[in-house]
């Protein structure tokens, strides 16, 4: 009674179980097992049939042959082993494109080809070089540039202007740099005279360049009478060279 | 192509009323060799599926005869031919199912 009471009793288990792996089965089914996980469905499947029961033809009729309930044990438990195994594939992503292979078969395209070849890699642009514009500048300042003055005058002679039009211009557009303006005289007249009249030539330009719309700031001036001079002033046009006032230009830090 | 299809159609059919008549022994033998023929038919690439549950069927009833049972063992060896020639037949057939 008590053998055939524990027989009963794995029989129900066995049958609970044997459902239960067969409503696997239909889920995996329903999630493209077949296509993700043959091999693994495929083996399940067959231990869940023998578990169910073989169907054999005997004298011309069909009967169901079962298993010892150890090997019903065994087979369940590798039925449940390859469902596992199915589930997992079903998943996973076989071919690394970031979509489950179950998601890929509903998708309709192949779960064991990376789709990722179908995508359009956009190339990375080309940076082109933007070839900058050459905007019409100025000659550069030369360091000794200068222009001239008359006998005792401060004055800026109109041939210079269109000169120191340009410096101005140039200056504007360089706001980085800064401009050192000395005058100079010729050796006519004293050194004390000459020093301030040297100043005035220097301011003469300054003044000119401001009214042209350069800082003042950025203007620095110096004067120095009866010096430096760049010929002997035993001729007129020596003289002459030598009344001036020089740009210096500076880059500020 | 098709008619080959067909007449291994045919066989899954008649085969187990054949074999029924043979000894477990000779199924075994039959099984073993469907399988080797599915396989030569590269059926294990071009049809997983079938190839695996004929595989396992003859796991199955190799187990069984082993432990005397040789009606599951019969059965199951059965079922193993039948697998197999389905799994050649889908192998020809460019693996459809």
């Amino acid at each position: 009674m008590r053998a055939f009471l524990i027989t009963l009793a794995i029989s129900a288990v066995s049958f609970a179980s044997v459902n239960e792996l067969d409503d696997k089965l239909k889920k995996l089914y329903s999630l493209h097992a077949l296509e993700c996980a043959p091999e693994e469905l495929g083996k399940a499947e067959s231990y869940i049939e023998t578990l169910k029961g073989l169907k054999i033809k005997e004298d011309g009729e069909i009967k169901k042959v079962s298993v010892s309930d150890i090997d019903k044990l065994i087979y369940e438990n590798k039925a449940r082993i390859y469902l596992a195994k199915a589930e997992k594939k079903v998943f996973s992503d076989i071919d690394n494109d970031g979509t489950p292979c179950y998601k890929e078969i509903e998708d309709g395209t192949n779960p064991f080809v990376s789709d990722k070849r179908y995508v359009k890699v956009k190339k990375p642009e080309k940076v082109t070089k933007v070839k900058k514009e050459k905007k019409p500048e100025f000659k550069p300042l030369k360091t000794h540039a200068r222009i001239h003055f008359e006998f005792d005058s401060a004055k800026v002679k109109k041939e210079y202007l269109p000169y120191l039009n340009v410096i101005s211009r140039y200056l504007k557009t360089h706001k980085n740099l800064k401009v050192k303006i000395i005058g100079y005289t010729d050796s006519i007249g004293p050194k004390s005279y000459n020093n301030k009249l040297a100043l005035r030539r220097a301011k003469a330009v300054k003044n000119y360049l401001i009214k042209m719309g350069v800082n003042p700031n950025r203007i620095e001036i110096v004067g120095k009478g009866k010096e430096d001079y760049l010929f002997d002033n035993k001729t007129k046009l020596n003289r002459f060279t030598n009344r001036r006032a020089e740009f210096f230009v500076m880059e500020t830090k | 192509m098709k008619n080959f299809a067909i007449i291994i159609s045919s066989l899954i059919l008649i085969s187990s009323s054949v074999f029924a008549e043979e000894t477990v022994t000779e199924l075994l033998d039959e099984a073993q060799n469907s399988v080797k023929m599915a396989f030569e038919a590269n059926s294990d690439k071009k049809s997983p599926y079938e190839y695996a549950k004929a595989i396992t069927f003859y796991e199955i009833a190799k187990e069984e005869t082993s432990k005397l049972n040789v009606e599951a063992g019969k059965a199951a060896a059965l079922k193993s031919i039948e697998w197999a020639l389905r799994a050649i037949s889908n192998a020809y057939m460019g693996g459809e199912k």
